[in-house]
């Protein structure tokens, strides 16, 4: 106040306005040229080093500004020429600009809309550069632009601070709703153009494959972008290719032939959620591992099995990086076996239509096929209790999981229903009086259960030379062939081969 | 410490750059009231003659004693099985080569002597134990392993040797063979105490397959296999198969057929042929020849059982962004004539539906109906249910049946209702815990004779895995 206080009011008037102005140009290093307008009428009065390069000469000196900012004549600044800029995006030679172009001057470059004004400079537009270098571009973020023609990489623009690495621009194709899905071909073609805004951590925020990927990889490192995208989620899209109905079914070729895209989204967990067996381990073994995968990758997950289901799932993935679904994605459950598969997958299974392997362990079918097992649960509960026509129609083969002797006649003969011995019983068959007479036509058509609870001794009564002689052979009966194959198993009804001449 | 435990469980592993040990522990709780043989004396029982009843349950009365013999339950039995199952695999010794176990541990915990649950006396079983060595063109086992394919599971102790050629791949196998079912030699004691006629000898089995898959959705193989008497004085089965599978013209085709050289029958010809993929409306229709197969340490072959054709059909209409499916299914049998003589039912049918529901969160429900009438056995079933996913890890579900045994060869009619619930906690990602309880009530009808089904159901089990999977580094993305 005690400076005001000698001072007319004009002054003062002008010193409070000029303040911020020196505030203004003591804090940001960018020259005023519209202030010093007709003050100097030509730019190489303070650039003469810049079309030659020279950098000394290319800014004015300090001394230069004092002659007149001294205090007395002007208030006295604290403008100083820039100090040798970190680099930046642009990549720019005056002097090899100046030797190319002929007649070119600094108006040609840096006058703004009106070039009848004095001082009127600033930096060069994007759309200048295109104007002369003929690469088709029709605009500055145009997809079929040359970026390294006027610009360097990201990673090598050291000079740039986050937040305007944050701030430049987007084009316009990345805000195409289809970019996430189309976008790999192009960056693959043209890193070179990508590599001008982004780093290797841009796209490892998605791409699993971001440490192998060799466009991924060229790119670069930069602790800028990796700050940026930290905390980011990850966005998958469903490819077109995934949303037909044989997918599940047929990707496996795909799988094969083009690894590295799967590789893209899939680590080698997510597949993992299925494929926990040895068939699909060529394929497996070319994506990602959890120590190399740089992004959270698609996360399959297996329906919530019934509580009666046994653990098969080996892999532990968990959800480390937050995910989102890209808005084309349709979460559905896929079913990767039809309905009433149990019954039916014999014959797919046996054909090799099913790449088995691909997804059980030997020990999967073990849990049923290899003998009585009460925890995979096959059957509905309570099954012992309905299961006898089933049996009876062989709706599926039960010799498949049980041993007819050792579960079934055990467990029948355990239930009080097999033949305890050797005599008839008493009201076996609904007691029906007739059933001896009845019975021939019931084995025939139901032998299997028959045996169930009879053992052989048990038809041997009647039907052997030691019993009743009674010919059990039915119409057809090719005993040549059956004693050829085993000419003993005749011995064990008849004293004597029957055969025999 | 994982490493260490699963080193002195099994030292195989000691030397393996991986290994994966999962096992299942369970338990079960079952009740029973089987049949037994009581009597009367034959003034005790109204009626002459015969053929009398006690209670509406028919008795006999011979003539020549003084007694009436009749079937009833009897006093109520439990057993609790308990079962633990261990899976072994390690790996890494050489490129290729792994090492595979399974092993089942029985016991019988409790419970009344007199009801022992089938096959827990056989202690422990090991149901396969092999090395494999896996190479880009070929595969190599040796150990106790077991085929399966047309012809079921066959299980062995030997070698198989398998070879990939593009679309062809031949195998080839041969051992000590087992009994299906059973996983234990022909002469095992196991056979020996539950049938009084067991096999005097050992069988060696012989197969080879050879399979052609041309590309994903077509593939057919050929298997021939047969099992040979230890001493060579005949076979105990010679069989062969075609399975084939295609997807391609938009239809699922599937042809099985199975072959008995022995009687020269054909056990099973199964063709189905169906939709593809996983549209709203799915079918499909099957035509089907069944004939048993006995393999001839039994006489049962030489009965000339009969087989019986089939014509099945299944419809599923899932609606498109509904939470609803449902299906249908139906079949009809006829036997081949049996030249007996004998009037009996030569034919039969199955019919069923059902609903389910699926909410897109946590909860599902289903309703099914079936009905059965046969030959031998007849019975409908009614069954619902609902089941509440709370999180990937905790399931909890409850369940109602109904089933009525109309007729049966050998027990009586009646009905059955039941409850039960279960539910699963997934307390680690590698220990999964699962129980489930239910009661039954059986109410005999028709005064026939047959086990009062009457009782509590319920069983624990415990799934866990330690180690992890090949290719695999159990660390989070």
């Amino acid at each position: 106040m005690r400076l005001l206080r000698g001072t007319s009011r004009i002054w003062r008037v002008l010193i409070l306005l000029a303040t911020p102005a020196l505030t203004w140009s003591q804090g940001n290093a960018a020259f005023p040229h519209a202030r010093h307008a007709k003050l100097f009428p030509t730019c190489s009065g303070c650039h003469a080093g810049v079309p030659t390069g020279d950098a000394a000469r290319s800014f004015p000196s300090v001394a230069l500004c004092a002659a007149c900012h001294d205090g007395a004549i002007q208030p006295r600044v604290r403008w100083a020429p820039p100090s040798r800029r970190e680099a930046g995006l642009l990549v720019f030679s005056h002097p090899a600009h100046l030797s190319k172009t002929k007649d070119a001057t600094c108006e040609s470059c840096h006058s703004l809309a009106d070039p009848t004004q004095w001082m009127n400079v600033g930096h060069i537009t994007p759309e200048r550069c295109i104007s002369c270098h003929a690469h088709g571009a029709t605009a500055h973020l145009a997809d079929n632009n040359v970026c390294a023609t006027c610009h360097r990489s990201l990673v090598a623009a050291v000079g740039l601070s986050d937040a305007r690495v944050a701030a430049l621009p987007k084009p316009a194709s990345h805000a195409r709703s289809d970019f996430s899905s189309g976008h790999g071909p192009a960056a693959r073609s043209a890193t070179a153009n990508c590599a001008i805004c982004h780093a290797r951590e841009t796209c490892q925020r998605c791409h699993v494959d971001g440490a192998r990927a060799p466009a991924i990889r060229a790119l670069g490192s930069d602790a800028r972008v990796a700050r940026l995208e930290s905390g980011r989620p990850a966005v998958y899209f469903t490819p077109a290719d995934h949303r037909v109905s044989q997918f599940t079914l047929v990707h496996g070729k795909s799988a094969r032939a083009d690894a590295a895209r799967c590789a893209t989204c899939h680590a080698r967990a997510s597949c993992e959620t299925c494929h926990i067996g040895e068939g699909a381990r060529d394929v497996l073994r070319l994506l990602p591992d959890a120590r190399e995968a740089t992004a959270p990758g698609v996360q399959l997950r297996q329906a919530t099995p019934p509580a009666t289901t046994t653990l098969t799932q080996a892999s532990r993935v968990s959800q480390a990086s937050p995910v989102s679904l890209h808005s084309d994605t349709i979460p559905r459950k896929v079913r990767v076996h039809p309905a009433g598969f149990a019954r039916t997958h014999g014959g797919m299974a046996a054909s090799g239509e099913l790449q088995c392997a691909s997804c059980h362990t030997k020990a999967y079918c073990a849990e049923c096929h290899a003998g009585e097992k009460v925890t995979r649960r096959y059957h509905p509960s309570n099954f012992v209790s309905t299961h006898a026509p089933q049996a009876y129609g062989r709706e599926t083969d039960c010799a498949s999981c049980h041993s007819t002797e050792a579960f079934c006649r055990a467990c029948h003969r355990q239930s009080g229903l097999a033949a305890k011995s050797n005599v008839r019983s008493t009201v076996f068959h609904n007691a029906q009086p007739l059933w001896l007479l009845q019975h021939g036509r019931a084995a025939r058509q139901d032998l299997t259960s028959c045996t169930t609870c009879h053992q052989q001794t048990y038809c041997k009564q009647c039907h052997s030379d030691l019993g009743a002689r009674i010919n059990p052979h039915g119409a057809g009966f090719d005993a040549a062939r059956m004693s050829s194959k085993n000419p003993v198993l005749c011995l064990s009804c008849h004293f004597k081969n029957p055969l025999a001449k | 410490m994982r490493s260490i435990v699963a080193a002195l469980l099994f030292p195989a592993v000691l030397g393996a750059q991986g290994f994966r040990i999962s096992g299942v522990t369970s338990m079960q709780l079952i009740e029973l009231r089987p049949l037994v043989m009581d009597s009367l004396s034959n003034s005790l029982v109204p009626g002459t003659g015969e053929s009398r009843s006690v209670g509406g349950v028919p008795a006999i009365c011979p003539l020549t004693t003084g007694f009436c013999q009749f079937e009833r339950s009897g006093n109520r039995v439990s057993a609790a099985p308990v079962l633990q199952d261990l899976t072994l695999a390690g790996w890494g010794w050489v490129e290729g080569l792994s090492f595979h176990g399974d092993v089942r541990a029985r016991t019988q915990l409790g419970g009344n002597a007199a009801f022992v649950y089938p096959l827990t006396d056989d202690h422990l079983e090991v149901l396969d134990a092999y090395a494999q060595l896996d190479r880009d063109a070929w595969q190599g086992r040796l150990g106790r392993q077991w085929v399966v394919g047309g012809l079921g599971a066959y299980a062995f102790d030997g070698a198989n040797a398998q070879w990939r050629h593009n679309e062809y791949t031949l195998e080839g196998w041969g051992g000590r063979a087992l009994v299906a079912g059973l996983n234990e030699p022909y002469t095992s004691s196991q056979l020996a105490a539950i049938d009084n006629t067991p096999p005097s000898q050992n069988g060696y089995l012989f197969g080879a397959r050879a399979r052609y898959r041309p590309d994903a959705l077509t593939a057919a193989a050929f298997t021939y296999q047969r099992v040979l008497v230890a001493d060579r004085s005949g076979l105990y089965s010679e069989r062969a198969s075609l399975d084939a599978s295609t997807r391609r013209f938009r239809a699922a085709i599937d042809l099985g057929l199975d072959y008995d050289f022995s009687t020269g029958d054909w056990n099973e010809a199964r063709l189905r042929v169906g939709t593809t993929g996983i549209g709203s409306i799915a079918y499909a229709v099957e035509a089907r020849h069944s004939r048993p197969f006995f393999e001839l340490w039994t006489i049962w072959g030489a009965f000339s059982p009969v087989g019986f054709d089939e014509a099945r059909a299944t419809i599923d209409w899932r609606p498109a962004a509904s939470e609803f499916s449902y299906s249908l299914r139906g079949a009809y049998r006829q036997y081949a004539e049996t030249n007996t003589g004998i009037s009996l039912r030569t034919n039969g049918w199955r019919a069923g539906a059902d609903a389910r529901w699926q909410n897109a969160s946590a909860f599902s429900a289903f309703g099914s109906y079936d009905i059965d009438i046969g030959s031998g056995a007849a019975n409908t079933d009614v069954r619902t249910g609902g089941r509440w996913a709370a999180s990937p890890g905790l399931s909890l579900g409850a369940d109602l049946m109904m089933t009525q045994n109309i007729y049966e060869f050998r027990v009586g009619t009646g009905r059955i209702y039941g409850a039960s619930v279960d539910g699963s906690l997934q307390v680690r990602p590698d220990v999964r815990l699962a129980l489930d309880a239910g009661f039954y009530q059986h109410t005999l009808t028709n005064g026939a004779p047959g086990p009062d089904w009457t009782q509590r159901r319920a069983s624990i089990r415990v799934e866990w895995m330690m180690g992890r999977e090949p290719g695999s580094t159990g660390k989070a993305p």
